[in-house]
């Protein structure tokens, strides 16, 4: 991201995401947008657009790991992204809610993310880009937003048994309590 | 096959109903309605059982059990704690890991056990006017409480993880101790927080609330207390909201318990929560002011050898020499333990952008970390937090910064690498934003000096959510008395973590069993004059 764009992200990044709460009315649940849906996998909160987001910053954000260079893989931490949204509280969803509003509006996404393509052409450089940015951002709101997006990308690929081995976890040792034998 | 008292429970016909399934209102007649079935809800549960009383037990979160627990973070966290275990200060400066579900944070917790430090309850003796609570007159209580959950000094080497703590304070000539436990036949597995699989965790889970339902109590989860009903100076119950699967979204199912004693039991978030959507009497606006959290900094170190920090009993040793510098009112003080390291937790802690923080995970059976809980509420600058509510009226806590807490921050990440180095760590990555790996102890020393203990900057956790409804015996510091009884609403009782006036010092559960313990009794008292 060049530098000028992401100082002026830092200056107006409150104001847009506070835009972006005014703007999410028209999108929030499929006003306007539809929810994504990948073969087998049903999404209960991220949109066609947001599951681009997700997608592209995924890589960087997984970086020298195996579902980084993996589309499949890739798709099972966006789809449990999506899952763990939705088993957040109302407030919350709301919250992320704008936030995916923001990303995904041409305007706002140019001013905060710093990003003139649109998400399915961003490469994992523009993302990591972007994130380094909002990571050291001045603003409040940027870094928590970079917190948000990134526990939520690690939690999805790190609570997934592939990711394991490379760990040197094996896994919670094989038990009876339910009749079955765990992984 | 692991026997399963839930399971069994049920099967034998208990009164539990899980409201996400319930399609009419309901409305139920009882003795006593507690909401909540952590630690505070769950004793108090079984001491009116056994007096003989009708109780009805309300609880926001899942009735899950030991079948239930895979030892896997991804259902843990969502299924078995608040918010997905991502509950956020307003500021997102600190994360809080609250449980719920039946049996609350005890069915989650790493089964830490202390009796409420001496100088917390002086200190609550002298500054908040609480009366009954001396070490003297609580010990009855806190000893009932050992009995009833098998806790005692674990005997078992500490896993790789603590015996680091250990053997980096005997190098430094720091004080150390050998933690004690609720555990029976506990086989050192490591997933206590993802809810014990082989029911050795002496929680509520498998301890009061079987013991209240075999009695006859009735228990509804997936359903959230909303608001309380009183008349004049008296509560008559309490409305219920029924949640849908997830427990996310209200089904429209609305369920009244009128009952002649309501007790709250739902943690320092959700009671003075529920107090401020009622509207109760609260005429000096105490009802979730000096709400603490223990606020956890911490550090993880890299070792050349394997630590495996996600095996073994969580929890085995502490050192308290850093709790009490100056005595209770001093600058802040902090209690030094280890964290567990699972896949997910660790994932979220490690914070660096790019490749790096898949290079530092591919490291995470080589990293060892530790954790301190800073003692926040005895001085006049560390005043808390406050709980608000949002505008759907869920809770949201707002807890301020003060330079007092910044101190102790960076006091306590130093204590904590200093230790780390000297157990033999080739690396040291204090949490914060803009930390590095450190190679000695003094370039982090240097780095710590300088970086700014800031919300969002320096990383902060809490698993002890404390006050907001404090008790005491003056109306004008306390929202109930020292027996845990509203000081203007009649019938109305308050007993879990919400009632501490200060934080505790120590990982909280068993202050709140033998608190209640000792409270419980004293409305059986009332409940039969």
């Amino acid at each position: 991201m060049q530098r000028r764009t992401f100082l002026k992200a830092g200056l107006l990044g409150g104001t847009a995401l506070a835009c972006a709460g005014w703007l999410s009315h028209d999108t929030f649940w499929g006003k306007g947008t539809h929810l994504a849906a990948k073969g087998d996998h049903r999404y209960d909160f991220l949109t066609e657009a947001d599951h681009a987001v997700v997608s592209a910053l995924a890589p960087a954000v997984l970086a020298g790991s195996e579902a980084a260079g993996n589309p499949k893989l890739t798709e099972e931490v966006v789809h449990a992204v999506d899952q763990t949204i939705a088993a957040f509280q109302p407030s919350v969803q709301a919250e992320l809610r704008q936030l995916f509003t923001l990303m995904t509006l041409a305007p706002t996404r140019v001013l905060v993310c710093g990003l003139w393509r649109d998400w399915p052409a961003v490469t994992p450089d523009d993302a990591d880009a972007m994130l380094r940015g909002w990571h050291a951002s001045r603003t409040a709101l940027l870094r928590s937003a970079y917190d948000g997006l990134q526990q939520l990308i690690t939690a999805a690929w790190y609570g997934n048994p592939r990711s394991w081995p490379a760990l040197g976890y094996a896994g919670p040792p094989p038990f009876h309590n339910n009749g079955e034998v765990t992984e | 096959m692991i026997p399963d008292p839930i399971a069994e429970g049920l099967a034998n016909g208990w009164s539990a109903v899980d409201a996400s399934g319930l399609s009419e209102n309901k409305t139920l007649e009882t003795d006593v309605v507690i909401v909540g079935t952590g630690a505070g809800g769950g004793m108090c549960a079984e001491v009116l059982c056994a007096a003989g009383f009708k109780v009805v037990l309300i609880e926001e979160g899942p009735l899950r059990s030991s079948r239930d627990f895979t030892m896997r973070e991804s259902f843990a966290y969502p299924e078995l704690y608040q918010e997905s275990a991502s509950r956020k200060t307003k500021d997102k400066a600190i994360n809080i890991l609250q449980g719920r579900c039946v049996g609350g944070g005890t069915t989650v917790n790493w089964t830490s056990s202390f009796e409420t430090p001496p100088p917390t309850l002086a200190h609550w003796q002298k500054h908040h006017d609480v009366a009954g609570c001396d070490e003297a007159a609580m010990k009855p209580w806190f000893d009932k409480a050992f009995a009833r959950l098998g806790i005692h000094q674990w005997p078992v080497p500490p896993n790789p993880n603590n015996a680091a703590l250990q053997r980096g304070a005997e190098q430094l000539g720091l004080s150390f101790e050998i933690m004690q436990r609720n555990v029976r036949g506990c086989a050192n597995l490591g997933y206590c927080g993802m809810g014990c699989p082989i029911n050795a965790k002496q929680s509520m889970l498998i301890t009061t609330i079987p013991a209240a339902l075999d009695s006859g109590a009735a228990l509804y989860s997936r359903t959230r207390a909303v608001r309380l009903m009183f008349s004049g100076d008296r509560v008559q119950g309490v409305v219920c909201a029924a949640l849908d699967e997830r427990g996310v979204f209200p089904t429209g199912v609305q369920i009244e318990v009128r009952a002649k004693a309501v007790v709250l039991a739902g943690g320092a978030i959700g009671t003075p929560a529920l107090l401020l959507r009622s509207g109760t009497p609260d005429p000096y606006q105490l009802a979730g002011k000096r709400t603490f959290l223990h606020p956890v900094t911490a550090a993880t170190a890299f070792f050349e050898e394997e630590i495996r920090p996600f095996e073994g009993a969580p929890q085995s040793i502490y050192s308290d020499e850093y709790l009490w510098p100056e005595g209770a009112d001093g600058p802040m003080g902090f209690k030094l333990e280890v964290p567990p390291l699972h896949p997910v937790i660790s994932a979220t802690v490690l914070d660096f952008p790019g490749s790096a923080h898949h290079t530092a995970m591919a490291r995470l059976a080589h990293i060892q970390g530790m954790l301190a809980l800073c003692r926040d509420g005895f001085h006049p600058d560390s005043p808390g937090g406050q709980v608000n509510l949002r505008t759907d009226g869920s809770p949201l806590l707002d807890y301020p910064f003060t330079d007092f807490l910044r101190d102790g921050f960076r006091r306590s990440l130093k204590a904590m690498v200093e230790i780390q180095f000297a157990a033999g760590a080739k690396e040291v990555v204090p949490l914060h934003r803009h930390s590095q790996p450190y190679k000695t102890w003094a370039e982090a020393k240097k780095a710590l000096d300088a970086l700014p203990m800031d919300p969002t900057m320096v990383r902060l956790f809490s698993a002890h959510v404390m006050g907001g409804c404090p008790l005491g015996e003056d109306p004008r510091q306390a929202l109930v008395n020292s027996e845990g009884r509203h000081h203007h609403l009649q019938h109305l009782w308050v007993m879990d973590g919400s009632v501490f006036p200060t934080s505790i010092g120590s990982n909280p559960q068993v202050s709140i069993y033998g608190m209640t313990l000792k409270n419980a009794e004293a409305l059986v008292k009332s409940l039969k004059s």
